[in-house]
């Protein structure tokens, strides 16, 4: 049987930042009333929400009918999903086969986190439940710590400095400028990197991404559902998770992400689609290392040469457009809303709307988004429907 | 038209002898993300009482005027060494100024000296009082190994406030802009404040000096190039660099009054301190604006007019406080002269 492919029907998000000013609430109603209104519905039958900390952070569990009500939706079913800084892809994975099982006709897939009224000391904290509490959080591992730990292992396999790395800081910058949501719309040259302080040696601070507020919405619906009819329709055409050991060195081989390789073939495979078809993907990359790794896991660098993507004389299998709006890095990383930002960001580019940051003749895309350090994958993949 | 109500008669300032650079700090905590320069800091003997009567000696003797004349003593401060009993009496009996005064404690974090200096002018213009003196005073604490380590300086300055005809400074009226934002706190009982971070910067500092300073603008029909110093509250270097740059000021107007470097955040001390720089370098007919800020959240803009009576009405000039100075090098000695450890209060 042919598999029920959902359509983005409508989408809308807040900017990524530091929101002093709204609340957990108020970005998720301003994101949900804004996808809604682009969708050209006023219903929709289920909501389904990305979040990671709102227990810890917000004192808000039962988080998904707390938002539901008040942007308006009480009476339908309302649900929380978590899976760390992948939360909001797999609300999507969720939402998504809401529609695709005839349970529901159109779904609004939400992701939401707050971070920036909590102690930043509490949110660090709170990152790193998604890490192996028994054998890391245990002992005050963070996220920047078991980062630069991967990183070193990384730099000493490869042969690569931290300011090979730093490219992909200085392209999502670079990309962010043109991204009317992103956080730092700037670009970050290689002084600037070598200057900004060590946060975990060899990670410093403009190698990692920022504490930070967003919210973003996408109504998933039936194929040809679609009010919107000036915008070309684009299909999730599959989602596909994977997980692996959570703990870093309980791992065989930390350098080989397991649930990246297998949540992209599992992708590919489901949309029925190969590597080279794709014309842009938007990696995790909450730290360059996690860039690295994703490009090599996904296929589309040999093991070890992640870091030389760039490179026009390094071998790639496949070489395209990344992070094209600025990726976690400079648009920004509220932990449970970027699986969202990147389904917007990447719905954008197939319908021709990325502006200045348009990849020409786009037409299928990849989103993949991490909890923990590779931990819990989920990647999806967009592209184009036919009317 | 700017109306002014009251003026500042004379000066007086005092700042303990030590510094201590924040490497110190960085030496026994690891790197700090901010930039620092040095903390004044106090030694065993001295807290916000000593220094308080230290300032407003000095302004007192530069005064001239007869100690019958001075029937207000208010002080501004968030480091009394009593958290219950008033620090203006212990400063007005010290002073020879009791038992016929006015005396209060004001505490609003950083800007409580501010609004005894409006307060004060206020009941000058109002015929409550002929001169009344002001003193910001604090010995700002900040816990070992926090970012506020490195800022958290102490000292005191104190105005005489009086009649306009007969002051070295005229002072305006003043734009007050005040919301409940819990940028920086102590909460009774506890030992040393707490800040919210990134919280204190776009939300409180920010968000309030440029309301009032915005505002006043408005209300005096004049802008920058009108004042030949900007004086805004200096918690770090960075807060009133970016907030005079966005509100218009070149650094000519705010550069030479910054203290940051030289002695850190002397709390309620630190506008008050900057406010003396200024007149120290103005001429006659020089307007001054002033951007002071207190967690929790407020801020004050006014500006103050030199009257040219200037020369005269200083006892002890700040500046040659902020030249004598002993260096603290060593982080076992700074606990052990800020009382952090050894002799308890």
């Amino acid at each position: 049987m042919k598999p029920l492919r959902p359509w983005i029907l409508g989408m809308g998000c807040t900017p990524v930042g530091e929101h002093w000013s709204q609340s957990l609430y108020d970005l998720a109603t301003e994101a949900i009333h804004a996808a809604l209104a682009d969708a050209g519905v006023d219903r929709v039958d289920a909501l389904v929400v990305g979040n990671m900390l709102s227990g810890v952070l917000n004192r808000q569990e039962n988080l998904a009918a707390a938002l539901a009500d008040r942007a308006g939706l009480s009476g339908i079913e309302a649900i929380k999903v978590e899976a760390a800084c992948a939360s909001g892809g797999a609300a999507l994975q969720v939402g998504a086969a809401m529609v695709a099982s005839h349970t529901c006709e159109r779904v609004l897939v939400l992701g939401v986190e707050k971070m920036t009224d909590a102690d930043p000391a509490a949110v660090i904290q709170g990152l790193a439940y998604a890490a192996d509490f028994e054998s890391e959080t245990i002992i005050g591992a963070s996220f920047s710590g078991l980062s630069a730990l991967l990183t070193s292992l990384y730099l000493q396999a490869t042969g690569a400095t931290p300011e090979d790395l730093s490219v992909f800081v200085r392209q999502a910058h670079q990309h962010a400028i043109g991204n009317p949501w992103a956080m730092y719309r700037h670009a970050v040259t290689a002084e600037e990197w070598r200057a900004s302080p060590m946060i975990s040696d060899p990670l410093r601070l403009l190698d990692c991404t920022p504490l930070c507020d967003g919210a973003a919405a996408v109504v998933l619906g039936r194929p040809g559902d679609h009010h919107r009819h000036e915008h070309r329709p684009v299909e999730i055409a599959s989602i596909a998770g994977a997980v692996e050991t959570i703990a870093l060195a309980q791992r065989p081989q930390p350098l080989r992400l397991k649930a990246v390789e297998q949540s992209v073939a599992r992708s590919l495979e489901r949309a029925e689609v190969s590597l080279p078809m794709l014309d842009l993907a938007e990696f995790h990359d909450a730290f360059p290392v996690m860039t690295a790794l994703s490009l090599e896991a996904a296929g589309f660098m040999p093991a070890g040469t992640g870091w030389r993507y760039f490179e026009t004389a390094a071998d790639a299998h496949h070489r395209i457009p990344i992070q094209t709006m600025g990726g976690l890095k400079a648009r920004g990383h509220p932990v449970g809303a970027t699986g969202v930002y990147q389904v917007i960001e990447a719905t954008l580019q197939l319908q021709g709307r990325a502006g200045e940051n348009q990849v020409l003749g786009a037409k299928t895309a990849m989103t993949q988004c991490s909890g923990g350090l590779g931990g819990n994958v989920f990647t999806s993949i967009l592209r184009q429907a036919t009317p | 038209m700017i109306s002014e109500p009251a003026g500042i008669i004379c000066t007086g300032c005092y700042l303990p002898d030590f510094r201590m650079s924040a490497s110190v700090s960085s030496r026994a905590w690891g790197p700090s993300l901010g930039e620092h320069g040095q903390k004044s800091v106090p030694n065993h003997d001295e807290d916000a009482t000593t220094m308080a009567i230290a300032a407003g000696q000095s302004a007192l003797d530069a005064a001239g005027i007869a100690r019958d004349q001075i029937d207000a003593v208010w002080i501004g401060t968030e480091s009394k060494p009593y958290v219950v009993k008033s620090i203006a009496a212990t400063v007005a009996a010290a002073l020879g100024l009791s038992p016929w005064v006015n005396a209060a404690d004001l505490e609003f974090a950083c800007r409580g000296a501010m609004e005894a200096l409006l307060g004060m002018a206020a009941r000058v213009a109002a015929g409550h009082s002929r001169y009344g003196l002001v003193v910001g005073v604090d010995a700002a604490q900040g816990r070992p190994g926090d970012e506020l380590e490195r800022s958290a300086g102490a000292g005191a300055a104190a105005f005489v406030v009086g009649p306009v005809e007969s002051s070295i400074a005229a002072m305006s009226q003043a734009v007050t802009y005040v919301t409940d934002t819990p940028d920086f706190f102590r909460r009774d009982g506890a030992e040393y404040p707490t800040h919210a971070n990134r919280f204190t910067g776009q939300p409180a500092y920010f968000h309030h000096i440029g309301a009032a300073v915005r505002a006043y603008f408005e209300k005096t029909g004049t802008s920058p190039r009108d004042y030949r110093y900007a004086v805004f509250h200096q918690p770090n270097l960075k807060f009133p660099q970016q907030l005079s740059q966005a509100l218009g000021f070149v650094a000519e107007q705010v550069d030479p009054v910054m203290l940051y470097p030289a002695i850190g955040n002397t709390y309620a001390a630190n506008c008050f301190l900057g406010i003396i720089r200024a007149l120290e370098l103005a001429d006659s007919g020089d307007r001054v604006l002033v951007g002071s800020y207190g967690s929790g959240a407020g801020a004050d803009c006014f500006s103050v007019r030199v009257t040219g009576r200037n020369a005269t009405r200083e006892s002890s000039r700040l500046e040659d406080f902020l030249k004598q100075s002993v260096s603290v090098g060593d982080y076992g000695e700074y606990l052990r002269m800020t009382r952090q450890v050894g002799c308890r209060r």
